[in-house]
Order: C-alpha cells, then structure tokens, then sequence
C-alpha cells in the first residue's frame, strides 16, 4: 500500500502544471460552492441585521396608519395578550434635524425606556454621564456617530424638534449596533420615552408597538387577535419569511448560477486532463497488468490519484471559499458600516470538500473506465484501435439540446421557471459544446480559402493541421464556455443598467415625494410654490394578497385616469385606462400575467382594507417597477377598498433645477416630515446598487475566464508535446523554424477566433434564454444587446489564445528533430 | 561521376547525463551522384547519426558535411531548411506522415513549405502517386493505409520536389519481407529511372543487395566500403 501511494504522490507531484491546473479547478469549484451555500445564511443574516437597527428582536408590530384615528394609541389592549409574549416595548419615534459646522443634519429620535430597549435590542454603552436616572432631555448616541462629528459625552445637542429648538444632553454613548446601528440614512438617537411623549402630548400612548412571541408558531393566530383588538391600526410581522426568502434567492440564484458555470469548466477541465493521465501511464498500466494486476487494480491507483487531486482540492477550496465568502458579502453589504458576520454550518463545509472529491471523481471516471477496456496485448504492442467514425450523434444530440433550450421556456410553469431554466441554461452550454467539431471543420474549410491569401502556405498548413485536432478542439469549449458565460453576464448587467436609466426616462415628471398627510389641499399648495409646474398625488397599496391564487400583488397604484398617462409614459391605451373607472377593474403588468397564469376577463379577488374585494383583468402593459409585481386600478376604487385619505406618493413636475425645487420643497414642507427625492438621484442610486452587485458577478464569470485560461495554456502545451514528432517530421521535410513560429501563430489564432466566435454565438443563445428564465426572479426586462461586447470578446479569445501559445511556439523552434523523430 | 555527398572527419558526442558518449569519430565519406549506397552496422555504431548529419537534421560536434558543395555545418535554419526542401528527401523507418493529412496533402507538404501554388504540382502530383502505386488511395488518411502504402506514401513525399539526394533510415525496418521487398525495388527504380542519389541505413542485407556501395560502420568509424 505504502508503494501506490508514493506512487499516486509522485505522479501528482510530477507534472506541477497539470497538477496546478486540476487543483485550481477543483478549488474554485468547490470554494464558489461554499460560498454561495453560505451566502444565503450570511445574507439573510445581514438582511435580518439590517432591519435589527429598527425591529430588535420583535416579530409584531403594531402602529397607526394614515387612516387611524391618531398616531399614539394605549399598550393595554396588547397587554391583555400578555402570556403569549415575551415582551411588549412600547415606543415614540420621531425625527429631527441638528445643525452642525453649516450642515444639517437628520436624526431618527426613539424614544424608549431602558429596560424595554434592552429587551427589544440589546446595546452596549462606552461610557455614560448622568444617565440614570433616565429622564428629562438626555440622549444616547453611536460612538461612531459621536467621532465622526466631534460630538463628547456631556455635550449639549440642540435640535430642531417639531419646529422648536431642545437641546439634549449626551449623557451616553453607545457601540454602533443594535438600535446604535448606521443605516447610512440617518442618525439614530434614543431619548427617554416620557420626554418624547410631553413634547409630542401622548399622554401615556405610544406610536408602536414592538412585540415578541413567546411561542413564533402561534404567530398568526396572535395577529388576528390583535388585528381585532386594535382595529384601526396595522398589526403587521416585522420581516416576513416571503421577503428573507425573496431577498436572498435574488442573490444566491445568480451565483449559483456563475457557480455552475464554473464546475461545468472544472469537469471538462479535469476530464481533458485525465485523457492525457490515462494515456501516458498506458505502458505503465501495460506493465503492471502484464505482471499480474487486475484491471480493478489498476484502475483503482488511478481513481485513488483522481481523489488526492479533489481531497487536495477540496482542503484548499475551503479555506478559498471564506475569502471569497468575505469579498461577496463586502460588496453587496446593503448599506456601509453594515456589520459582516459570516454565517456558515460545517455541514456546508462538509459538502463542499465532498462535491470536490465528487467533481474530480466523476469527471475522471470515464477516461479510467475506458483505458481499463483496452486488452492488455493491445498496451504492449501498442496497437490500440483507434474509431475514426465521426460521431455524428453528437451533432444531433446537440441541435436537440439547444432546440429544446430555445423552444421549451415559454412552456415551463412559472413555478419551475427557474430550477428547470437553469437546466436548459446548461443543456444549451453542453448542446453548443457537442457542435463545436462540426461547426470548426465548417470555420476552418473557409478560412483555409481566405488564409492562402492573407498568411501563404503556412495558413493552408495551419487550417489542415486544426480539422480534428482535440487539443484545439478542447480550447475552443473552453473558450466557449468561459466567454459566453462572461457575455451573459456583462450583458444582463448592461441592460439592467440601461433599463434603470430607461424606467426613470418612463417618468414625465422630475421629483418623486412623500409627504405625511398628502392630500388635494397639499397639492394646491405645492401647485403654487415657484418652479411647481404640475403635481400628481397617487394612493398606494402594497403586499396585498390574491385570496383565489395564494399569491400576492406587491405594488397597486390607484390611478387618476387623466394625469397617470401625463405622468408617466406607459404602453396603455388611455381608453383602457379609462375602463378602470367603470369598475372593480384592473390592468397588471405582463410579469404578473405569466406569474398568475391569467388572462384577460379573469378575476383576482384581493384582501384589501375594508375586505376582501374581486377585480376584473382587463389588459396587461409592461412596467420594471418592482420588478413587475405592480398593477393599477382605478383611485376611486383604491380610496374605496383600502379606505385611503391622503396620497401615498407625490409626482411633481418643475420647469426649474430639479435640486433646488426638491430642496425648496423640503424646506417648505419641513414640519410634515418629507421624503424628497429627484429622479437623477434615484437613478444614480439604484445603477450604484445594481453596479456593486454585478462587480461581483463580473468577478465570477472572470474567474471562470481565468481557469479557461488555465486550460487554454495547458491544452496547448499538451498539443505541443502530442504534435512534436509530426512537428520534427515538418521540420525533416523543410520546414524552418519561422515557418514552424508562424504556423504555431496562426493556429493559436484561428483557435482563438473560432473559440471567440463560438464563445459569441453559445453567449448569443444564452443571452436569449436567460430573460425568459430571469423573469422567475426579477421580472420581465429587455435584453440590450451591445456589439462592441460580442467583438471584445472575440478579441479575448484570440488574444487569449495567442499569448498561450507563445510558450509552445518558442518551444517547437527550438526542437530537437532526431530525438523527436526517432521517438516512438 | 561527381560526389555529391562529402564528410570530412565528421565527429558527434552525446551528452547522457554526467558521461559524454562519442558516436562519430571522424567520418570521411564521399558519396558520388546518381549513386545507391547502404550504410550498415551493429546497432549504436552511429549509421543514423550520420544519415542525419547527412540530412542537416542534427549538426556535427566537429567536422564538415558538403552537400552538393556547399557545407551544410555552417548553414543557417533557412538555408537549411531549403535545402531539405529542394535538395534532400527523406524516408524513415516509421514512416512519419502526419496523421490528420490524407495521401495527398502528405506528398504536397514539401511544396506547400516552399511557398509553391499546389495548383502547378497536380500534374507532378499524378505521375508520383502512378509510380508509387497508391492513386487509388490518396484520400485516405495514413492510418487508413498499411505500412507498405505508407512508406509508399513516405517515398512519395521525398520524390515530390525531386531532390537530387533520397535519404532513407531504415526503410523496411518496420515491414514484412514481402513489402520491404517491394519497397526496395521502388527505391532501386527511383535510382535507375531518375538518377536519384539514394543512401539508406538498414540492418538488412537483402535490402543493402539492393545498393551499389555498402559503406560499414563499426564503434563511430569506417570499418569498410
């Protein structure tokens, strides 16, 4: 036993590139699988951290509405359900403005009592002054907040609260988390909850309700009780399961997605490579058998050399996954300061060194299997039939693939959309991989006719050379793969930029706001401020579910049938719009349509304020917002169902700089606590967030590139090794050393531009389907296609090739002829 | 007749390792035009490496190599390389065609490396492809053909540019009597038909009966011609 494995070590050892190439692919494999395994922990962990900052630990809310008779109410109702719950905080949130050194700037102001804050969300003071007793105007605030505007426990603050001045004193300060926690909007400052409540004359009330259960499970139940105990306000969760599922299966879709891309790299990878492994221990395999051993025998050395490489792998693979685990979680961090804790089970551990085993495992199988068929006196006398039939099923196993990849998706249920999307997604990669011979020899007959032109005769030697040359052959799938895997990526994150830029270019108007108590008499007044062209206030609803489809509307605009169109530039028939007056009628986006599996004339009935209402579909139109998951009907119905007084969004129109209107507007309407925002800073927020996202996603797909790459250089070199005596024989009958260079060159070119092209047209068909299969996640968006991506990326796989084939170029000019040809 | 081929105290060290082994030790060998000459001797007595010195394959630790007065020891790659082109033709034991070309782009491949229209070498193309027997066959790739019609295939390919010089390494030392017979009459006919100088190595007598001069080598010398 000790002598195979000093064996199986010493050929591992031997060959360090090949050795380099296996363990790179089975470690990135394995590592981008554990990294996306825990990035659904992480994320959802950083999901939950993020809202931590407002909810703590509670899974109940309860605070007033809009349309609830006052924004205070009394704890004792919810008391009554006190031995179901853990904890009932009550609370009175508010905001305010500081000014500092010139700049303004916004605090969110909780008020709490101690106890309560520590049961709802636990925080850690740095030091105190005269905090206990707490009360009176004292105030407690991040010691990061604190160090970044030079503000010093017992400093005095004086804010702008309710349009007076107060000034509260620092009596502690806090580690920035929990409650303390930068959301990178505002401030946040908690005061004792009795001082809050005088300014705000509460009289005992509070604002919200944060509650705990004692038993989760009962959850539902509990909110029905409360719903009728506190009729007029919203007894919500704090996060639902259906957001943390949503959220994180955004993210980890597309990585998985990458990560697939990758390990199908890493299987065709380790696959070449055991080819040539197997081939060039055939007489050593000979040997062995001839001396007695078993095909079991020998066969199992070689499998137990293809775990060493995984187990190899896996161990490194590991340890590679935290960090890109850590990078990951960096860059989609929802907000800056946001505190990463990776989240991760040794399960996932676990199963990640065990997929790496896996990976090199099966994808040397095969090429084990097949060396064992080989009779032993076909080794030793080395006549080892070779088939020369052209494999002709391949071809049409491939035009099946991606014929079932093109024509299938429409038909796919919404729900399987995705796990069956991202099957057909690789069956097209595998389809296009199996054309590649055909679609070569196809290349090479034309650029043998061009090549006698443009390079002589070493061209037409070239192009001979290629037709059927598997070195080649193996660089040009992995080309494919890896450049039409960076092109659906670059694409997809190109047209999502594009269409944030073009959803904005949607709004005929210049500033989005919200404004607490909106209605007609604040349009008016908004009407006459200078540079207010037009104003547009729209009633809202969200998360309002579909009792007949156990499905949810995420977004509804209750529409004015003569502003909507003026506002926004919508594919609708204005005529249709119009209908939504008639009745309980409503449009939804084609998203929704494919979703709910509807048609026109069908009837959702949705749980809405005042009951559960019944609306007919009456046309569909396209719209990204919310990812697709919006619909509109008529205001009047809106007002009506949801029992909606004052508007929940506010378009304005200016014929002025949006910035200064919008910063006048905020002045101007200071004391209704207004949310301002002009469509230039939404867009450049939203491509800010979309961008940091598909950095990452570029990273992967590059990593991809990269192991290509890898594979790319080692394919060359093997071709180089098995052509060297056909190279010595070229040499033999004139050819010179030049010649030899520029024929090495020219093949490595067209490899590449045949890689590229491949590349291109396998990222063209993945292109075409991935929208198809996305809108499972993100909605219905267009594809926006861009030529300069397709032509740089033919230029990467020529650039790639050529520079790989550098090394084997030199190589075969400095060729020892003899030795070469005497070699058999 | 004049020499075409000349060695002058031709010497060739290996380096194996640590030991440097002397194969050739000083070669002095005249080799006239239109002549048909076997080179023999035990195995390791240096009769290929002198068939490769010969060739400008491999280059000579000490010593020159005149082919058709000029010495190729001193040549550079393109000069040489042309010279294998035009002047030399070579045909090896196994045969050494390349595998993914069929019959015909293996003949053709000394023109296409001299830069030659294919076009204007079909006709040669023909007569070549008659001679060696094979016009039926030159579609097929090489592993498609026996070794007899591949080292007819080899003979095409050093006859395609109509060296005046055909060296052939052990030419039937990979086939049975019969082919290797029928390979050897080619050769001979080549020689008498086209006045081709032919020098071979072989191990085998009946196929040095075929020669007009028997050069034999023992330990890097001439032991007699």
């Amino acid at each position: 036993m000790r002598i195979i494995i000093k064996f199986i070590l010493k050929n591992v050892w031997e060959k360090k590139l090949r050795t380099l190439l296996i363990l790179a692919s089975v470690m990135l494999s394995s590592a981008l699988y554990f990294a996306t395994e825990a990035l659904s922990d992480t994320a959802a962990d950083m999901f939950l951290e993020r809202f931590r900052v407002y909810y703590g630990t509670a899974d109940l809310l309860i605070y007033p509405t809009r349309e609830s008779p006052s924004s205070f109410f009394y704890r004792n109702r919810a008391e009554q359900f006190g031995d179901e719950l853990e904890y009932i905080v009550g609370s009175i949130e508010t905001s305010a403005t500081l000014s500092h050194h010139g700049e303004t700037l916004r605090l969110s102001v909780n008020g709490f009592t101690l106890p309560e804050l520590e049961k709802l969300n636990p925080f850690f003071l740095t030091g105190e002054d005269k905090l206990l007793p707490f009360r009176g105007k004292k105030l407690i605030i991040s010691k990061k907040t604190a160090a970044d505007y030079g503000f010093k426990l017992g400093d005095y603050l004086e804010l702008d609260l309710l349009g007076a001045k107060r000034k509260f004193y620092i009596a502690a300060l806090a580690e920035p988390v929990g409650p303390f926690q930068d959301d990178g909007q505002n401030i946040n400052v908690v005061v004792p909850l009795d001082t809050l409540a005088t300014i705000l004359n509460a009289r005992g009330r509070v604002a919200i309700l944060y509650l705990k259960l004692k038993d989760p499970a009962r959850k539902g139940e509990l909110m029905e009780k409360l719903r009728a105990a506190y009729p007029r306000y919203q007894v919500a969760e704090t996060i639902t399961i259906q957001e943390l599922k949503e959220y994180t299966r955004t993210l980890t879709t597309t990585f998985q997605l990458m990560g697939t891309v990758v390990l199908f790299m890493a299987v065709y990878i380790i696959n070449t490579s055991f080819k040539v492994i197997t081939r060039e221990r055939l007489p050593m395999i000979g040997t062995f058998r001839s001396i007695g051993a078993t095909r079991k025998m020998t066969s199992f050395v070689l499998i137990a050399e293809s775990i060493t490489y995984g187990a190899i792998g896996g161990l490194l693979g590991c340890g590679l996954g935290f960090i890109l685990l850590y990078l990951i979680t960096l860059q989609i961090a929802s907000f800056p300061g946001a505190t990463i804790t990776l989240r991760y089970t040794p399960a996932q551990l676990g199963q990640a060194f065990l997929l790496a085993v896996l990976i090199s495992l099966v994808s040397s199988l095969l090429p084990i299997l097949k060396i064992a068929k080989i009779p032993v006196k076909e080794i030793i006398f080395n006549t080892i039939s070779k088939p020369t039939r052209r494999k002709r099923w391949k071809t049409v196993l491939g035009l099946i693939l991606i014929a079932g990849a093109v024509f299938l998706p429409p038909y796919i249920p919404f729900p399987l959309l995705l796990p069956v999307g991202m099957l057909l997604i690789f069956a097209s990669i595998i389809g296009c991989i199996l054309l590649i011979p055909g679609l070569t020899n196809l290349f090479l007959t034309v650029f043998a006719r061009v090549y006698r032109y443009l390079f002589g005769n070493e061209g037409i030697l070239a192009a001979k050379n290629l037709r059927g040359n598997k070195g080649i052959l193996n660089n040009i799938s992995l080309l494919a793969i890896g450049i039409s895997s960076l092109l659906m990526i670059n694409t997809i994150s190109f047209s999502v930029a594009t269409e944030v830029t073009n959803f904005y270019r949607n709004c005929n108007f210049q500033i989005w706001g919200w404004v607490w108590q909106a209605d007609r008499n604040l349009e008016a007044i908004l009407r006459k401020i200078e540079g207010v062209e037009a104003v547009y206030g729209i009633y809202s609803a969200n998360y309002l579910e579909i009792t007949n489809r156990k499905d949810r509307i995420n977004l509804i605009h209750g529409v004015n049938k003569y502003k909507h169109l003026d506002f926004w530039e919508l594919d609708i028939d204005p005529e249709l719009l119009a209908e939504l007056d008639t009745g309980r009628k409503i449009l939804l986006t084609n998203t929704l349509r494919e979703r709910l599996q509807v048609q026109k004339g069908d009837l959702l009935t949705l749980k809405m304020s005042r009951g559960e209402r019944t609306y007919q579909i009456i046309g569909f139109y396209d719209s990204l917002m919310w990812n697709g998951n919006f619909a509109l009907i008529a205001e009047k119905y809106m007002k009506m169902d949801m029992g909606k007084q004052y508007y929940d969004d506010l378009f304005i129109k200016t014929n002025l700089d949006p910035d200064l209107v919008s910063a006048t507007l905020k002045k101007r309407l200071e004391r209704r606590y207004p949310s301002i925002n002009t469509i230039a800073d939404f867009e450049a927020s939203d491509r800010e967030n979309n961008a940091s996202f598909f950095r990452v996603m570029r990273g992967f797909s590059l990593l991809a590139l990269v192991i290509g790459i890898f594979g790319v250089f080692n394919n060359l070199i093997i071709s180089f090794l098995e052509r060297q005596r056909a190279l010595a024989v070229l040499r033999s009958v004139g050819m010179s050393k030049n010649q030899a260079l520029k024929m090495f060159l020219i093949e490595a070119l067209t490899g590449g531009l045949i890689g590229g092209i491949v590349g291109a047209l396998c990222g063209y068909l993945l292109i075409s389907i991935s929208p198809m299969i996305l809108k499972a996640v993100a909605g219905k968006f267009p594809i926006h296609q861009s030529l300069s991506l397709y032509l740089s990326s033919i230029l990467a796989g020529i650039l790639i090739t050529v520079t790989a084939s550098t090394s084997p170029a030199l190589k075969s000019s400095k060729l020892d002829i003899v030795s070469a040809i005497k070699y058999e | 007749m004049s020499p075409i081929i000349e060695t002058i105290q031709l010497y060739k060290t290996f380096k194996m390792g640590e030991i440097e082994v002397e194969v050739l030790k000083g070669i002095d060998l005249t080799i006239n035009a239109g002549e048909f000459v076997s080179i023999m001797g035990p195995s390791g007595s240096g009769k290929s490496t002198l068939l490769y010195l010969m060739g400008g394959l491999d280059k000579p630790t000490t010593g020159q190599v005149w082919i058709k007065g000029r010495n190729i020891a001193v040549m550079k790659d393109k000069e040489i390389s042309i010279l294998r082109r035009r002047t030399l033709g070579f045909v090896f034991q196994f045969y050494n065609l390349i595998p993914n070309l069929n019959v015909e782009d293996n003949i053709m491949l000394p023109v296409l490396l001299d830069g030659k229209r294919l076009k204007s070498y079909r006709r040669k193309l023909e007569a070549i492809l008659e001679t060696v027997g094979l016009a039926d066959r030159r579609r097929h790739t090489p592993r498609e053909l026996s070794g007899g019609q591949q080292q007819r295939v080899a003979i095409a390919r050093a006859l395609i540019n109509e060296p005046d010089i055909i060296l052939a390494d052990e030419p039937t030392g990979n086939l049975d009597t019969k082919t290797g017979t029928g390979i050897m009459e080619l050769l001979q006919k080549i020689n008498q038909e086209q006045g081709k100088t032919i020098v071979q190595v072989t191990h085998s007598r009946e196929a040095a009966a075929y020669s007009q001069r028997i050069i034999n080598l023992r330990d890097g010398k001439v032991w007699e011609q």
